[in-house]
């Protein structure tokens, strides 16, 4: 006798949890399609862009952020090491190789959720291409721990997962023409606190 | 058990069905876009310098090496010009439309002069000022629009904190004004 209703009401939870799960899951996971990818950082360069596909404008009207226009630069973002373990807080990292083409760049850190990581004042929690030591061979390598580092060091702190934002400002990066031979940063895990 | 197997596909197009339908509706119902937020800023014609903060604008400079200022503007009353001067290292600017997308942007190595000074106007007021030229748009970079309202972003980086205050300085200094034709 109940038997209809019930399997009506499997359809419908079925179409309303999974359509709204899958669609939330879509927006957090990615940008969207058209992602460059070099290692463990992405780009979308086309992110802002008129022509943009349904899942990036749907994911920048959620965020509301101010866009970087292709002529300003391009933003990569890393939330795995280069042997695709996330990224936490409770390890210790070392970033290093050369830096793509760029007039200007930053690297700083931002919790989970994208927005800047807590940290103490007068910690360092980014780095410029101003600021940064260079190798003899022009390429950087940057300590991310919790205690203090010789050379470029960023503070970790806390021990949830975290993401890495590498800006590049005013790039031929974001025309994509030469891309494939641009190389980022490699995100290579040291040691971790024991759970 | 036919049934349920029928009811769990049902259930399955479903989910499909309304999984587009949210991805392609959610441009316009999140009232937490950029260009909503720029809007509850404050009245056209102004930068808003943004703090470094979290605050309850939604906007904030993420990046603390790049200062961002934004200004809202409108095309209708007539041409609107940007304009900002100072000694900073790099700055950048573009414009987007009120879905937020790129209709222009710029950097100081592609402007004319190391100044930023753009004009914004609609295909029409284009026309007009090609026929009579005024003698103050000449090194202005002129761009014209099809949607009349958006808002343009102008960042000024500073990548030491002495050079902070100078890229303050080069962002609440900078003007956005409509032009009287």
């Amino acid at each position: 006798m109940l038997r209809l209703p019930l399997l009506v009401l499997v359809a419908l939870v079925i179409a309303f949890g999974g359509g709204v799960w899958s669609a939330r899951l879509a927006l957090e996971a990615s940008s969207g399609f058209g992602a460059l990818e070099l290692g463990p950082w992405a780009a979308f360069p086309e992110l802002q862009s008129p022509g943009a596909d349904p899942y990036a404008k749907a994911h920048r009207a959620r965020n509301g952020l101010l866009l970087l226009g292709r002529a300003e630069g391009l933003i990569f973002t890393a939330s795995a090491d280069s042997e695709g373990a996330a990224l936490s807080a409770r390890c210790a990292y070392r970033l290093e190789g050369g830096t793509p083409l760029a007039r200007f760049w930053t690297l700083r850190i931002v919790d989970g959720s994208g927005s800047p990581f807590s940290s103490e004042p007068g910690f360092p929690r980014s780095l410029s291409s101003w600021q940064a030591l260079r190798l003899p061979d022009g390429a950087i390598s940057v300590a991310l721990t919790r205690a203090p580092h010789a050379g470029n060091w960023l503070r970790l702190s806390g021990d949830g997962a975290f993401r890495l934002v590498f800006t590049l400002v005013d790039t031929p990066t974001a025309g994509s023409a030469g891309l494939a031979v641009i190389d980022m940063p490699v995100i290579r895990r040291g040691a971790c606190l024991d759970a | 058990m036919r049934s349920l197997a029928l009811a769990i596909a049902v259930g399955l197009v479903g989910a499909a069905a309304l999984h587009i339908v949210i991805i392609l509706a959610l441009p316009g119902w999140t009232g937490n876009d950029a260009w909503t937020r720029v809007v509850r800023l404050g009245e056209t014609d102004r930068f808003y310098a943004l703090a470094n903060e979290a605050n309850s604008s939604g906007l904030l400079n993420e990046d603390l090496h790049i200062n961002v200022a934004v200004c809202r503007f409108d095309l209708t009353e007539g041409p609107v010009r940007v304009q900002a001067s100072g000694a900073v290292p790099v700055w950048t600017a573009s414009a987007f439309d009120t879905d937020s997308s790129e209709t222009f942007s710029i950097n100081d190595r592609s402007s004319i002069s190391e100044d930023v000074d753009i004009t914004f106007v609609t295909p029409a007021q284009m026309l007009q000022l090609r026929r009579a030229m005024p003698e103050s748009l000449a090194s202005s970079v002129l761009v014209a629009l099809v949607r009349p309202e958006g808002y343009v972003v102008l960042r000024a980086v500073a990548p030491l904190p002495s050079l902070v205050a100078g890229a303050r300085a080069f962002l609440t200094g900078a003007d956005c004004a409509t032009l009287v034709v």
